[in-house]
């Protein structure tokens, strides 16, 4: 997959399943804000997010929209909605 | 009249779509029916002064929100000036096929992978995703994969010589990824 445009697709990083040795169902997940750039199109202008392959990215918690492809499942963002890379 | 401010001069028949033949009988389709104005609504347009991409005498094709009497671009009789952008989605050659233009691309539905084999009529298409038959302007590849903003495919019809055709065309700003 290749983004295109000023969109950046991230991979979500995974959610903790077990808090404090309790099991916590899908349903009350919250998901994380954090995940690994995959890919950067060619339009996005900041150069840390367009260089970021494989870097961890921080982005609000309701934004973008997921897109799900041979079994892997993308957030697609703009590049103004990541907030920042730790 | 010359158009300004990019913008072209384009004459509709406002009519053109309010009119079906069922059985050899031509029939005039109420107004109230029109609620799907993408079935409904013209969108064949005869460019009466263009610009360099768009020359004067061709037929285009562009969105159905342009054309009603008090809208902005409406100009006078049957004349509307539009802005010349991704709002036109083709030119119409003289074969009855399209050449999209303004970052436009054409491309085919992709079905729901089902188990069951489903009649034509029963399959569910992805929202999000298509496969490029002409790509116009833009750089992407006739064939490839292209993964949208949901929804973002835009199903157009459109009726030349009597022969109604469907076309679904997507925006290129609004392609997010290719596979």
């Amino acid at each position: 997959m290749k983004a295109t445009n000023d969109f950046v697709l991230v991979i979500r990083d995974e959610t903790v399943s077990e808090k404090n040795g309790l099991v916590i169902p899908n349903q009350g997940k919250v998901k994380p804000h954090t995940g690994t750039i995959v890919s950067a199109g060619s339009l996005v202008k900041d150069g840390n997010i367009k260089n970021g392959k494989g870097k961890k990215v921080l982005f609000h918690q309701t934004v973008g929209f997921e897109l799900e492809y041979e079994g892997v499942t993308y957030l697609v963002l703009t590049a103004n909605q990541i907030i920042s890379m730790p | 009249m010359k158009s300004v401010n990019d913008r072209i001069i384009v004459r509709v028949n406002m009519q053109q779509k309010n009119e079906m033949v069922i059985a050899g009988v031509k029939l005039k389709t109420a107004m109230k029916y029109e609620s799907n104005h993408r079935e409904k609504s013209p969108v064949i347009a005869e460019v009466v002064d263009g610009n360099k991409f768009i020359e004067t005498g061709r037929i285009i094709l562009c969105h159905h929100n342009h054309f009603y009497p008090p809208s902005p671009y409406f100009m006078y009789d049957d004349l509307f000036s539009i802005p010349a952008n991704h709002t036109i989605f083709s030119i119409l050659n003289t074969d009855g096929s399209l050449r999209p233009v303004y970052g436009n691309v054409f491309a085919d539905k992709v079905p729901i992978e089902s188990t069951l084999p489903m009649p034509p009529e029963y399959r569910k298409f992805h929202l999000n995703r298509g496969v490029i038959t002409d790509s116009g302007w833009t750089h992407f590849k006739v064939g490839a994969l292209v993964f949208t903003r949901p929804s973002a495919p835009y199903d157009i019809v459109y009726n030349t010589d009597g022969v109604e055709r469907r076309v679904t065309k997507i925006n290129s700003e609004m392609i997010c990824a290719v596979a």
